[in-house]
């Protein structure tokens, strides 16, 4: 597995832990320790976005950095992936 | 895949209850023409779209048609709360409130259910985005007729929004259409379908 792939993996694993532990606040809002993972998450999925996107192009449409091309419709989409 | 943004993509903030005018433009929430249909259409067309810039089309209306579809929905909430069981029998709305009260659920004007058989998904590039840009002159047609049927400022301002946004996409579709026909042979479109019989991809 390459760089990319890897990442790429880290940000798909990042983004899962956050949004579950999103979804048990939903009923637990106060619940300290929750919180406290919430943000700890939050904190290494935003870094590693920034790193994928710097370096291999945008995973979200406001997040195209190249000044001369538009590469938000660069292929593979995400269906597009090889087995 | 998505996640959601707490907000809409265009302000709806109706002051009046007014179950007469939820019970058309419901027609945009679950109607032939309306958004969920548009969504489901685009977002189901794109993965055997063959073109980047048409897949990119496909991919980024069928998710603003998301944030439409919540538009309209919140427009149809605001105009169906605090109504009054008068104004519910006055309006006609009784036919609809019998069945679900003041909740949203996807259906036509006439009452018909939302239903997949008002979109496409061929298969083929050409008659896919053919499709996309009669369904957004659908869409502005009906607006057109919601903007006939209403007066109030509240919600004239967004419905005008949503309109706009089909002349939009309507333009993007046929550029898209373009872009496809450029990769094609010049001399017959129809020599091969670009999503099914794999030409050299670009």
């Amino acid at each position: 597995m390459n760089t990319e792939q890897e990442l790429f993996k880290n940000i798909q694993i990042l983004e899962f832990v956050l949004y579950d532990a999103g979804l048990y606040l939903d009923t637990h809002p106060t619940d300290q320790e929750a919180l406290c993972y919430y943000h700890n998450y939050r904190d290494m999925l935003a870094e590693a976005i920034d790193e994928y996107t710097r370096c291999y192009g945008p995973l979200t449409m406001d997040a195209v950095l190249s000044k001369n091309k538009w590469t938000w419709i660069e292929k593979p989409w995400p269906w597009e992936m090889e087995a | 895949m998505w996640t959601y943004e707490k907000k809409l993509q265009y302000p709806v903030k109706i002051k009046c209850p007014n179950p007469a005018a939820a019970k058309v433009i419901m027609t945009q929430y679950g109607g032939p023409d309306g958004e969920l249909g548009a969504s489901m259409r685009y977002l189901s067309q794109r993965y055997t779209m063959p073109y980047k810039e048409a897949i990119g089309v496909l991919n980024d209306v069928g998710t603003e048609e998301l944030a439409h579809l919540e538009m309209v929905s919140a427009i149809v909430h605001q105009l169906t709360r605090n109504m009054t069981m008068e104004q519910i029998k006055e309006s006609g709305f009784d036919t609809y409130f019998v069945d679900h009260t003041a909740g949203v659920w996807p259906q036509a004007a006439s009452g018909m259910p939302f239903t997949s058989v008002c979109f496409a998904s061929k298969g083929d590039a050409i008659t896919d985005l053919v499709e996309d840009m009669a369904a957004e002159q659908k869409a502005r047609t009906t607006y057109d007729n919601i903007l006939r049927l209403v007066d109030d400022p509240d919600i004239i301002d967004p419905i005008r929004f949503l309109r706009q946004r089909e002349i939009v996409h309507f333009q993007r579709f046929g550029e898209a259409l373009r872009i496809v026909q450029d990769k094609l042979d010049s001399k017959n479109f129809y020599a091969f379908n670009p999503e099914f019989d794999r030409p050299k991809r670009r």
